[in-house]
């Protein structure tokens, strides 16, 4: 009998340490998985920038390449970013604004005025004028910035949304 | 028989480490009339295991350069969920530390632990307690704020006013004769990297030749 009871008491104190180091084990893990995941689901914060109306031209001639630059919270810094679309008026009111970033790997595209095509140095992948794939390994069209104009002052959202089709309006 | 107890015993199958891990490990007999002050050694080593853990997962974040570090601590410590949390922890377990060593210390001292034939494992203890010593020199120049900059500044002046060596062993420690971006680098090296290993050697040796000659009886 007192031996009955001397291994249960061994066996409870047992449990006890197992309980408590895999409980302070838990929570510790959980805490530190989300301090690890930090920031890295954020979305970035879209900000309108001005272009220059000048240097955008009419749809007859093509594609402006425009460099769009802005500050960005990046953690505990804040950088310049630059990031690159090609711009052309299509109506008074409406500019389209190509991302330059290839959908295969986000290598940037370049615009040729002969074939009327963007042709990616990385992997040959090509797009029409409207961004949609020709040919190569791109999965998607080029994505669009948002546009929009006031008072005749033309502004691109940093953030880029999907083509979505044949019209000029992104979806 | 479930399948971690199955895989346990595949293992151990091959390894054979069963009889070892609970007979010198988890089930080794201590002496009889124990008291909490016994506990102290394996609370150093409970906070020095927080300290390795909250330290690695801040190194995610931390930059150790007179530009950044500042912005860094402030933002993982502020910005990232739980981060006043995590650093929290490391600070608090490394004040801890410097207690919980010298009461271990202390009792081991009153108690005459020290003596034939632990002298070697008393040696290990004290190049341990140095170690602590030495983190928590470098970790408080680290978030580079006015505390840490006067206090690595007044304690690397005062490793200067030693007769001959002593500015040799500034230079050395600041990685030139200012204080800045070379002195961060090394002491960052240090903290993260070299005592760490260092003192991974020194718990070794300290563990097994406890196990190896059993704690000694109380008074």
């Amino acid at each position: 009998m007192a031996k009955d009871s001397d291994l249960n008491r061994r066996k409870f104190m047992e449990i006890g340490i197992y309980t408590i180091t895999g409980t302070i084990a838990a929570i510790s893990g959980v805490a530190l998985a989300r301090f690890a995941v930090g920031s890295s689901f954020d979305k970035t914060k879209s900000t309108w920038v001005e272009l220059n109306s000048e240097d955008i031209q009419d749809a007859a001639h093509g594609f402006a390449r425009v460099v769009l630059e802005y500050e960005q919270k990046d953690g505990w810094l804040t950088a310049t970013t630059r990031s690159l679309a090609y711009v052309k008026r299509v109506k008074e009111d409406e500019v389209i604004a190509v991302s330059a970033a290839c959908s295969h790997l986000g290598c940037i595209v370049t615009w040729d005025e002969e074939q009327k095509i963007f042709k990616c140095p990385c992997h040959d992948g090509r797009y029409d004028m409207e961004g949609r794939v020709i040919s190569g390994p791109p999965p998607r069209p080029l994505k669009r910035h948002k546009t929009k104009i006031e008072d005749g002052k033309i502004f691109l959202a940093t953030e880029t949304v999907p083509y979505g089709g044949d019209s000029h309006e992104p979806a | 028989m479930n399948l971690p107890k199955r895989i346990y015993f595949w293992v151990d199958e091959r390894l054979e480490m069963h009889d070892i891990l609970k007979k010198d490990v988890l089930d080794k007999p201590i002496p009889k009339g124990l008291n909490i002050s016994y506990c102290f050694g394996g609370i150093t080593f409970f906070l020095f295991v927080m300290l390795a853990v909250t330290g690695y997962f801040m190194t995610l974040y931390y930059v150790p350069s007179p530009e950044q570090a500042y912005d860094s601590v402030d933002y993982l410590t502020f910005e990232v969920p739980l981060g006043y949390v995590v650093r929290g922890v490391h600070h608090w377990s490394a004040n801890l530390m410097i207690v919980t060593i010298f009461i271990h210390m202390i009792r081991v001292f009153v108690y005459g632990a020290y003596k034939n034939p632990r002298e070697i494992n008393w040696m290990t203890g004290v190049c341990l307690f140095c170690l602590v010593m030495a983190f928590g020199f470098t970790g408080y120049l680290l978030p580079w704020d006015q505390k840490a900059y006067w206090a690595t500044k007044v304690g690397t002046s005062i490793m200067g006013t030693v007769p001959v060596v002593g500015d040799y062993t500034l230079r050395l420690m600041r990685g030139g004769e200012n204080l800045g971006a070379m002195t961060m680098t090394r002491f960052y090296a240090l903290h993260v990297l070299f005592l760490p290993a260092a003192t991974l050697v020194f718990l070794i040796g300290h563990f097994v030749m406890i196990r190896k000659q059993g704690i000694s009886k109380p008074l």
